[in-house]
């Protein structure tokens, strides 16, 4: 415990001084909060643009609150997935290939502890940009187009958050497995193929982590909602999985030929 | 036909932007080596706006 717990730190360390631990939340929170003001803006972004009717543009509905939410999350599901998987698919593999692992590891450091820790370093930079943007977006959403419902809110939040901590956990496994760039492309591919594989085929797909994109969208709906207990079990299941599988893989693998570099 | 925008609602949005360009500046004047040269990141994060700074953090900094 004591020894993930100065890896963790140093991890922090070295995101802060890589300018990672602001710069990914500050993107996040540009590009969701976006989302409601070029909402509130579009009749008159519209109407600027001079080549619609001005009798159209009068009656151009400005989006409901739930409906920019749910653009909100929409973002995450997307761009947000391929921040986080760039930022974080040099976690192990910047290491292992730098030569840093190899330093770590000869000492008495298990692998379970430098996997966990910097699982926990990337969770940290997803939970602190997750929360900041989220917070932003739907503050913004309600000062300019209506009030968000709590309880929508926070399920849809708590939904996006669990698949994100998916994201994370995998990009740490591939990122054990391979190369920065490879793992970044593969997890990216992975993600997007659990997402479209659940909407092209719901019912084969009902386990699927890509399900909880759909019910936590879903959540901001006029249908009752519907309880996503099986997919979040499965994707906390998958998550640990992920990270066993990354700390069994790294205990067996040989210090990486440099020569290759 | 001019937008009459509310600046007070946006400048926290402008101060975002702010803040991520110059991080990326001084990430850029205090960093060792990059890929590539110095004065086309510079170039790339002031015009580049949000995207410019992003692809210099992602593609720019050499991992050490």
């Amino acid at each position: 415990m004591r020894q993930a717990w100065l890896i963790y730190r140093k991890e922090l360390l070295g995101m802060a001084r890589s300018y990672q631990l602001l710069w990914v939340p500050v993107v996040l929170m540009l590009l969701v909060v976006m989302q409601p003001v070029t909402s509130y803006y579009l009749p008159e972004i519209l109407a600027a643009s001079g080549s619609m009717p001005e009798e159209l543009i009068a009656g151009f509905p400005i989006p409901g609150s739930a409906e920019v939410m749910a653009g909100v999350l929409g973002q995450y599901s997307t761009i947000g997935v391929l921040i986080l998987v760039i930022a974080g698919m040099q976690a192990v593999a910047g290491e292992r290939y730098g030569g840093t692992a190899a330093l770590v590891l000869v000492r008495p450091v298990s692998s379970a502890s430098f996997i966990s820790a910097k699982w926990a370093g990337q969770m940290t930079l997803m939970l602190l940009s997750f929360t900041a943007s989220y917070a932003a977006s739907w503050y913004y959403t309600v000062l300019l187009i209506g009030p968000v419902s709590w309880r929508e809110g926070m399920i849809a939040g708590g939904l996006y958050i669990l698949w994100l901590t998916f994201a994370v956990s995998l990009t740490i496994l591939l990122s054990t497995l391979l190369r920065g760039s490879a793992a970044a492309v593969i997890s990216l591919l992975l993600m997007g193929a659990l997402s479209l594989g659940y909407s092209l085929a719901p019912a084969w797909f009902s386990w699927s982590p890509g399900r909880l994109l759909v019910e936590g969208t879903a959540a901001f709906g006029d249908s009752p909602l519907k309880p996503a207990i099986f997919p979040s079990i499965m994707t906390a299941l998958l998550s640990f999985v992920c990270i066993i599988s990354a700390v069994w893989s790294l205990r067996r693998q040989s210090i990486p030929d440099l020569r290759g570099d | 036909m001019d937008i009459d925008i509310n600046w007070g609602l946006l400048a926290p949005v402008i101060a975002l932007q702010l803040i991520l360009m110059i991080t990326a500046l001084v990430s850029l004047l205090r960093a060792q080596t990059v890929r590539g040269t110095k004065w086309i990141w510079a170039l790339v994060i002031i015009f580049g706006n949000m995207i410019g700074s992003i692809v210099y953090f992602i593609l720019g900094r050499k991992e050490t």
